[in-house]
């Protein structure tokens, strides 16, 4: 990339009125960032929530992606728009939440017993799935439990990089630069969860098109 | 059933990720084909889905929570104290605080070497009195064997007067 085009696209991330908060935030304004953390607390916590399903938790862990937004100010380049860098923070944090997590359920399940009875077989993932086939309509807490418990059958990866896309709108571009991923792996990433979230959903679709135009 | 290449396209297409040429592909195929039509029908909807899942709001005063988390964990003044204060008050205000820093130290150093100091000589007199005692009583020591076989000082005087030490004293000039 020759200086002239870099020199473009930094100004273009200048333009962003957050970048622009962050270097008074650089500057040690503290009512900057006071403005960035009133800004994003509710999209962080947003999506903290829907990758920990425990809003107590999804707010601690908003609050040190803010502290560290904070701790890293005084080393902050405007290379990316302000919500990709932070985004990003967010997702380091996510990750070693969930592996953490993941650790302790895995030594807690050995502890319990040989492990063996606590994990559900083939059978019974099958029992419970078929416990949820809309045989009936659901009404909208019921479907909305649906629409949940497809997000957890994604993996960790696909899930950020969906509610990223979804709920953020953010471009493919900045979702990998947020995940630390190739654009390529990124639309890869995306097109497994939406086939994913497609097998899961798809019994239901009938009953919710019936229930929207109910709705109307 | 669609190939991995055109579903990625697909779901690419849907999010306005595709270049123009590729996604003129994709809607010539919307077009030509009732699969795809139904493929795309079917991933929009499910995507759509997500709008039933609830929408998290931060606590009443998460964003005075952080900053004061912060202000503690980071030490960081208060914004009214901060905005209060000019570049040269706080410089004035870091140079006294030095001289104050560098007073506590000075005060503490001379504090120690006076503790220490009374501490040795305490110790060195409280060592050396017995010693003065002994020196003083040396003669009164090394002839103590002496004295105890005179007895008492009654019959030292009686000798006295008897004059045998008189005698004593003038045999040397005879």
């Amino acid at each position: 990339m020759s200086s002239a085009t870099h020199q473009i696209d930094q100004n273009a991330w200048l333009r962003d009125p957050d970048v622009q908060r962050m270097l008074r935030v650089r500057d040690d304004d503290e009512a900057a960032f006071g403005e960035l953390v009133e800004a994003y607390q509710n999209r962080l916590i947003g999506i903290f929530t829907h990758v920990l399903h425990d809003s107590a938790a999804a707010e601690d862990l908003a609050q040190e992606a803010f502290l560290r937004v904070y701790r890293a100010r005084h080393r902050y380049q405007p290379t990316a728009k302000f919500a990709t860098w932070l985004f990003r923070i967010a997702n380091n944090l996510a990750t070693n939440r969930l592996r953490s997590l993941s650790r302790r359920k895995e030594v807690s399940m050995k502890a319990a017993d040989s492990g063996q009875q606590s994990l559900p077989t083939p059978e019974q993932l099958a029992a419970e799935k078929s416990a949820l086939m809309p045989t009936r309509q659901l009404d909208k807490q019921e479907m909305r439990e649906v629409v949940r418990q497809s997000l957890d059958t994604l993996n960790d990866r696909q899930r950020m990089a969906l509610l990223l896309n979804k709920f953020e709108h953010m471009s493919y571009a900045d979702i990998a630069a947020s995940m630390d991923l190739s654009v390529q792996a990124v639309k890869s990433l995306l097109t497994r969860a939406r086939e994913n979230l497609r097998l899961q959903l798809e019994p239901y679709l009938t009953g919710s098109s019936d229930q929207e135009r109910a709705n109307k | 059933m669609a190939s991995d290449k055109e579903k990625e396209e697909l779901v690419a297409y849907l999010d306005g990720e595709l270049p123009d040429e590729a996604a003129s592909r994709v809607e010539k195929s919307l077009v030509d084909d009732a699969a795809v039509r139904s493929d795309v029908e079917q991933l929009t909807k499910t995507f759509d889905l997500l709008d039933l899942l609830p929408a998290s709001k931060a606590s009443d005063g998460f964003a005075e929570k952080t900053l004061t988390a912060i202000r503690t964990k980071e030490s960081v003044p208060d914004t009214n104290t901060a905005e209060k204060t000019s570049p040269a008050e706080k410089s004035q205000s870091n140079a006294s605080r030095r001289v104050f820093a560098w007073g506590i130290r000075a005060v503490a150093f001379f504090g120690l070497l006076f503790v220490a100091t009374a501490g040795f000589n305490g110790a060195f007199k409280q060592n050396s009195e017995p010693m003065d005692e002994l020196l003083t009583e040396l003669p009164v020591i090394q002839r103590l064997d002496e004295y105890q076989e005179i007895g008492d000082v009654e019959f030292l005087k009686s000798l006295n007067e008897s004059g045998l030490f008189d005698e004593r004293d003038k045999a040397p000039q005879d």
